[in-house]
């Protein structure tokens, strides 16, 4: 029995050290392609958000033929990110790069994963929803300004729920509009729904104000009579002709501006023609017409950032919800 | 009247040639990928986005739908045969179909669970047909407090869920609430008993519990009684007809879960996995031989049938006229909705009408051919079990890795596999029961989250569960659940 | 000592820790029940529990019994099971999951080795060829080129 058994052992060990014998010392010069089919990874499970969006960018390429490389969709799901990430800077092959998100942003700075964003590399953003407060129809509030001055002054009154923990985007926009309007943090009771975001529990009204995004959900809601949109968290105000109407945060006097950008990454270490190739590719996604139509099914507005851009972008993004993460005790 | 030319448009699209066709090949996906363990609705519902790429929406949702019931349909067949449940949503299957088939009578297990599943899903598309409008209203009633309410009547089933000592089946049920408080927090963001792990942060998979408890424990014993002549008799499939007794018997069952897992799917925060709990310990709390559950009971084993199937099909309630997804799955299928172009929402039944109505009519056509393409395959299916025993042991132990790395992509998650297949075992020699785990995993972060969202809410006022009926009325139906069955057994005693 | 009170001294001390970590857990200020709330009732519950069952007398019969050949083939399955996750992603799933139905059906005392083989052989390819090529979920490919 024990011969059969080292026997086994020593055929695996024996396989193993045979398939790491292909390391790439790949030639660097000015102009880098691919030599594999390139992986992308979604951080995230399948049918999430980075699930999602890494499906419909590898599609646009594969039937556009944006690459001479085919490419191909890999989950890794785990730690809100964290799994995915160790995973890319563990293998550092410039092969695979992953989509992310805002999302991102708060995972780090909540500590969940031990890099930052700044290990890794910005490639391209692509697309971009945006941050909305929304109350019932019947609510007696008409306007952000409205809403906060009531908040201001009976606080206890009011619940606000969203679809993120806190310390993430739903409730960082909310803690910041209300920093902004003066109301002190102890007197904010914020609830989580994960499940349905939070749409449920306003229609019934549970909770007084819903502090989400601007997704199909709640546009549909708001065609239907069912709710208010305040503010939209933008810097301007949006250009489709579904979602013109709402006022910004901005116009209301409110300094706010919250963005959920998805874009595309890569790994640590990567060099500038390698950087210069996939943004080339994901450029070109963002012009197609293909890519166009997807971000209008899914209430995206096109946002395109070259590396270069993207980079300082993200750094200021850290910059300013670092401070109100500081703030609430949830910066790690 | 306008609903009703609504109804009509919808029965011609889903009665077309091509309607039936996508119902069809949706169908035969669902019930493939949901037979192979570890694959369940979301997955297949994933993998089909691309496909239905660039297709008409309505037959692409009539085929989404379709892969969708048919997966959870598919998936109960290795919860039978294997006790290796493809999906989190028959999990409660194994409870009494694994011991009905251990019993020489998969054939039976396999026909009521595809005819349980068969009603569930038709009575609940019938449902959805005559009050869809209203329903709509019914799946935002519930607030914090109800669902903390009802929550709590399930894990009052926990007493009953036990065979022998009680203080068994509590410390069995405060473990599994222990399991589900690792990970981040919903309320606060903390990640709680992680240990610095960041496989931990998102929690531990419901699907790697269940089959390391349920699955990996079982074929330890099957390992240890290999040569065990008594087994033959396993491998025996017996008839898969279904006597008139037995029909009598299951009657009962599937009326009753087909209108509760409807309800409970409607409400968007629970969905078809606590429909299904919730209808097993139900039945056995109605049951006057409660004993026979877990043994084999045809009524164990098609109430959660009915009331999975019921509840798949009520949760399109949420997701179409609200656009509001109340689990994993539908949350996967809302995304392939927007792929297609289609906004649901509350106008989408006026806007829509022959997609709307198209879908549920499709809903008849695809459980009619569920039937009747499970029925005369069961015999070949259940022949599974004529495999060689220590054959059977390594495939049933490659499926369960198999179906836990396609969760996260990981071997972590196997280790961890590992480690509640240890668990399950010494758990069963000590007579510790598994199914109080399980249920507490289960119902444990709704119940947590909620009753913490209430009080939030409320700014600490209890009388957001006294004040409200529907709350009051869930918590002394709590209460009565557990002085009843205790009153009993006083009597018994006296 | 009854086995009853062999088994609540581990789940004691699981209760213990369980508490101690429990109060160990950040803390979150604007809330009202912080994320220490539950844990530390279950762990509670846990530890009353655990009292409870060492005085009960119930199920004392219970015991984890194999005998000592059954010890043998469980040990070296659950070896196989661990070395079959480790060589999973290096070797990839066709080669460590043939491997693993061969091995484990022949220890397991299944001699027909022309059917084992082709069992062995045909399941991991025909899932990977499936799941790789039908349903687009990427299982690891390893040594081999496809």
């Amino acid at each position: 029995m024990r011969k059969i058994f080292i026997l086994i052992v020593s055929m695996f060990i024996l396989l193993t050290a045979c398939s790491q014998t292909a390391s790439t010392v790949s030639n660097e010069d000015k102009e880098w392609k691919p030599k594999r089919p390139i992986e992308m990874v979604a951080p995230a499970r399948a049918g999430g958000g980075w699930d999602t969006f890494a499906r419909v960018i590898s599609n646009v390429i594969m039937e556009q033929e944006f690459m001479e490389q085919s490419i191909g969709v890999i989950n890794k799901p785990g730690g809100t990110g964290a799994v995915g990430w160790a995973y890319i800077q563990k293998i550092q092959d410039p092969h695979t790069i992953f989509t992310t998100s805002t999302t991102m942003v708060f995972s780090m700075l909540a500590g969940n994963s031990q890099y930052s964003w700044d290990d890794m590399t910005p490639i391209a953003n692509l697309a971009a929803d945006y941050g909305i407060i929304a109350v019932r129809e019947d609510a007696p509030w008409d306007s952000l300004t409205e809403l906060m001055d009531d908040f201001k002054e009976n606080p206890e009154k009011f619940t606000v729920a969203g679809g993120n923990t806190p310390g993430g985007f739903d409730h960082v926009q909310f803690i910041s509009l209300a920093m902004e309007a003066g109301i002190q943090l102890e007197d904010i009771s914020y609830v989580t729904d994960q499940s349905s975001g939070g749409l449920p529990i306003l229609l019934n009204g549970t909770v007084d104000v819903l502090s989400s995004k601007l997704g199909s959900g709640v546009v549909e809601q708001y065609r239907a009579g069912e709710i208010k949109i305040l503010a939209v968290l933008s810097e301007e105000r949006l250009e489709a002709d579904s979602v013109s109407q709402f006022p910004t945060a901005v116009e209301q006097g409110y300094d706010t501006v919250f963005i959920n950008w998805r874009g595309v990454y890569g790994p640590g270490g990567m060099t500038e023609a390698q950087v210069a190739y996939y943004e080339d590719v994901m450029r070109q996604v963002s012009e197609s017409d293909q890519f166009a139509a997807i971000r209008d099914q899914f209430g995206w507005e096109e946002m395109f950032m070259g590396s270069e851009e993207y980079t300082e972008f993200i750094r200021q993004e850290v910059e300013s919800n670092s401070k109100i993460m500081e703030e609430l005790g949830l910066l790690n | 009247m306008n609903s009703f030319n609504g109804i009509i448009e919808g029965f011609q699209v889903a009665f077309s040639l091509e309607g039936m066709l996508f119902v069809a090949i949706g169908v035969l996906i669902g019930t493939v990928i949901g037979i192979m363990p570890g694959l369940g609705p979301i997955t297949a519902i994933a993998v089909m986005i691309p496909i239905t790429y660039g297709m008409d929406a309505t037959f692409a949702l009539v085929m989404m739908a379709g892969v969708y019931y048919g997966s959870i349909f598919g998936s109960s067949t290795s919860s039978i045969l294997l006790n290796t449940p493809g999906a989190a949503s028959t999990v409660a299957t194994t409870f009494d179909g694994y011991p009905l088939a251990q019993r020489g009578e998969a054939g039976k297990a396999l026909a009521i669970a595809a005819i349980a599943s068969f009603v569930g899903g038709t009575v609940a598309a019938i449902f959805l047909m005559l009050f869809a409008p209203i329903l709509a209203g019914l799946a935002v009633s519930f607030g914090p407090a109800e669902y903390f309410a009802l929550m709590l009547l399930g894990m009052t089933a926990i007493s009953s869920l036990s065979e022998g000592s009680s203080i068994r089946a509590f410390i069995s049920a405060v473990l599994g609430f222990m399991a589900v408080t690792i990970g981040i927090d919903s309320q606060t963001g903390t990640s709680r008993f992680t240990f610095g792990n960041v496989n931990f942060l998102e929690g531990i998979d419901f699907l790697v519990i269940a089959l390391g408890l349920f699955a990996l424990a079982e074929v330890t014993y099957l390992i240890i009684n290999r040569r065990d002549r008594s087994f033959e008799k396993i491998s025996n499939i017996g008839s898969i007809r279904l006597s008139k007794k037995d029909f009598k018997e299951i009657s009962g069952p599937m009326s009753r879960h087909s209108v509760l897992g409807f309800i409970i799917g409607i409400l968007p925060g629970a969905g078809a996995t606590i429909a299904s709990f919730m209808s097993y310990v139900t039945e056995k709390r109605l049951s006057k031989n409660p004993e026979e559950f877990g043994k084999g009971s045809l009524k164990g084993l098609a109430a959660p049938e009915t009331s999975t199937n019921a509840a798949s099909t009520g949760s399109f309630v949420p997701l179409l006229s609200l656009g509001i997804p109340g689990s994993g799955t539908t949350a996967v299928l809302l995304g392939a909705l927007l792929v297609l172009g289609v906004q649901p929402g509350p106008l989408l039944v006026s806007e829509e009408p022959s997609l709307f109505w198209g879908v549920i009519a499709s809903m008849y056509i695809g459980n009619i051919m569920l039937l009747i393409l499970n029925l005369p395959l069961i015999p070949y299916i259940a022949k599974v079990l004529k495999i060689p025993r220590p054959l059977l042991i390594s495939l049933v132990l490659t499926l369960c890795m198999m179906g836990v790395y396609v969760i996260s992509f990981s071997t972590f998650d196997l280790y961890l596999l590992l480690f509640f297949g240890v668990l399950g075992y010494v758990m069963k020699s000590l007579r510790f029961p598994a199914a109080p785990f399980i249920l507490a995993f289960v119902l444990g972060n709704l119940l947590e989250e909620n009753f913490r969202m209430a009080l939030t809410i409320s700014n600490g006022s209890w009388m957001v569960f006294l004040g409200n009926p529907v709350v009051l009325a869930l918590l002394l139906l709590s209460l009565l659940s557990i002085v009843l069955p205790n009153l009993r057994r006083v009597k018994k005693k006296i | 000592m009854t086995i009853n009170q062999k088994i609540s001294i581990p789940l004691f001390l699981l209760a213990v820790a369980y508490i101690i970590a429990s109060i160990l857990l950040p803390k979150y200020d604007y809330i009202l029940i912080d994320a220490d709330g539950f844990p530390l009732i279950l762990g509670g519950f846990l530890l009353v529990l655990s009292v409870l069952l060492f005085f009960n007398k119930e199920e004392e019969d219970a015991r984890v019994f194999i005998a000592r050949e059954d010890l043998k083939i469980i040990g070296i399955v659950v070896a196989l099971i661990l070395l079959y996750i480790v060589f999973l992603e290096p070797l990839g799933f066709v080669i460590s999951t043939a491997l693993f139905i061969f091995i484990c059906s022949f220890l397991l005392g299944y001699r027909n080795n022309i059917v084992n083989s082709i069992v062995s052989l045909l399941f991991p390819i025909t899932f990977y060829l499936l799941f790789t090529r039908y349903l687009m979920i990427s299982l690891p490919a390893g040594v081999l080129p496809f």
